[in-house]
């Protein structure tokens, strides 16, 4: 048995006991010391209706600054890697993600990748649920992986992928979050963003200022935990704050 | 409904079990292109087929939807003999209460389409499996399959333990488990699927001392 396989159900072990998911981080952290990557990313992928891809990543593990930039952007809409999982089941390089050269956005998400000394990678996609499925994917500056070295990521990622996916399952089984108290204004507020208003128009509407309006919104998603007006309006509608 | 054929009846049944082995030629061979198991006569038998087999069949109005084939492991099977190079983790486990999973497939026109549903047929097969094993109270069934369908397992409820790496075969990957039997596996396998009931046919009930088959002759 090769030491690649050794230390892959090593780590499976682990995973199927891990009962956090700061547990699969650390596993998973471990892992890329052996393997060589810097970073990985546990994630299902969108769909078409959803409205902001921020709630698909499970474990996300990219450097701070590219995950932010990777889920307010919604990259995975445009990812060549995210689209290769959608089109395979066989675990790939990033390198083996086709896109056109007149595909301009592609290319900018493999390029900014980069700025964050993510140069090459290997992703392992997983079909098993209804829906769109997902994958754990690899990135690091330089990823040399031999082809027993894939087999044992392409195992650890099953487990990854299916534990963190129960634990989140799970999660959301126990009592939901306690909807957060928002003013009346805010409420207000909101239901003319949902609407498509800008604050511009819905000043207007209120007969205020729009700095007043931002404020509002503001404070509404700060209670309601989100980073921006799309995923402020998509919380309230959750909590059914706003129909 | 999941129709069972064991060593209790399969001599009553044998229209049944030559609907099998065309089902099983035209999915495997004809479909699939295992090569290797093709028939001059159309019907795929091998050398596992034979006593203490347990054939599940789904049949939707006399005609073979979904199949699976349980093999006992005290006798060869196939990854004692075809696939032995899978299990690199050890020994498999093998024994009076372990079977082997095998020729599990839905007919062609019914597997799941792009929207993502499961056909009802690969979901009574598939839970069909485990209230089997529940039945007859086995460990849990060793499987050789493509990676996804071991995330299936998972969330089907199955305690799934690796025995190798995954390989690749024929341009797709294959890798040998054993999936343990849990308490809920049943549950969570007609949940999984949306099932509301056992899936199994109770018309003639073979002998083996089920513990709640008295229950469900009921229901």
């Amino acid at each position: 048995m090769s030491q690649d396989s050794v230390i892959a159900f090593e780590i499976v072990n682990n995973l199927r006991r891990a009962t956090r998911i700061s547990d699969i981080l650390q596993e998973m952290r471990a892992a890329g010391g052996v393997f060589g990557y810097d970073a990985f990313i546990i994630t299902n992928l969108p769909s078409e209706e959803e409205i902001s891809t921020q709630n698909c990543a499970m474990v996300p593990s990219w450097p701070e600054g590219w995950r932010k930039r990777y889920f307010e952007r919604d990259y995975l809409r445009i990812d060549p890697v995210a689209h290769q999982v959608k089109r395979t089941t066989e675990p790939f390089l990033w390198s083996e993600a086709p896109y056109s050269a007149d595909d301009t956005a592609s290319a900018r998400v493999m390029n900014e990748a980069t700025e964050f000394s993510l140069t090459q990678g290997f992703c392992v996609p997983i079909h098993h649920m209804n829906g769109l499925g997902g994958g754990v994917s690899f990135g690091a500056k330089h990823l040399d992986l031999s082809e027993a070295a894939k087999a044992a990521l392409h195992l650890v990622s099953m487990y990854a992928y299916q534990r963190a996916e129960t634990l989140i399952r799970e999660a959301g089984n126990a009592p939901a979050r306690k909807s957060p108290k928002l003013s009346a204004r805010e409420v207000e507020c909101l239901k003319w963003t949902a609407a498509g208003k800008t604050s511009w128009e819905a000043s207007e509407i209120l007969s205020t200022s729009q700095r007043t309006i931002e404020f509002h919104l503001k404070n509404a998603a700060r209670k309601l935990d989100a980073v921006n007006r799309v995923q402020c309006v998509a919380e309230a509608i959750r909590f059914g704050i706003i129909a | 409904m999941v129709f069972v054929v064991d060593d209790s009846n399969i001599a009553e049944h044998g229209a049944v079990m030559e609907k099998v082995y065309l089902f099983r030629h035209k999915l495997f061979v004809e479909r699939l292109k295992w090569e290797e198991c093709r028939k001059a006569d159309g019907r795929e038998i091998d050398q596992f087929d034979g006593a203490g087999c347990v054939h599940l069949v789904r049949m939707d109005g006399g005609e073979v939807t979904a199949y699976t084939r349980l093999l006992p492991t005290t006798k060869p099977h196939l990854l004692t003999d075809v696939y032995p190079h899978l299990a690199q983790n050890g020994p498999a486990p093998r024994g009076p209460r372990v079977y082997e999973w095998t020729r599990c497939g839905t007919l062609p026109s019914r597997r799941e389409g792009r929207a993502g549903i499961i056909d009802p047929a690969t979901a009574e097969i598939f839970t069909a499996a485990a209230e089997v094993a529940r039945e007859r109270g086995w460990d849990g069934l060793l499987a050789q399959t493509h990676p996804i369908l071991v995330n299936r397992l998972m969330s089907c409820g199955w305690d799934v333990e690796p025995l190798g790496l995954p390989t690749k075969y024929l341009g797709h990957s294959i890798v040998a488990v054993f999936a343990r039997l849990k308490p809920e596996t049943v549950e969570t396998s007609r949940r999984f699927f949306g099932l509301g009931r056992s899936p199994i046919e109770r018309v003639e009930v073979d002998a083996g001392p089920g513990l709640d088959i008295e229950i469900r002759l009921r229901a």
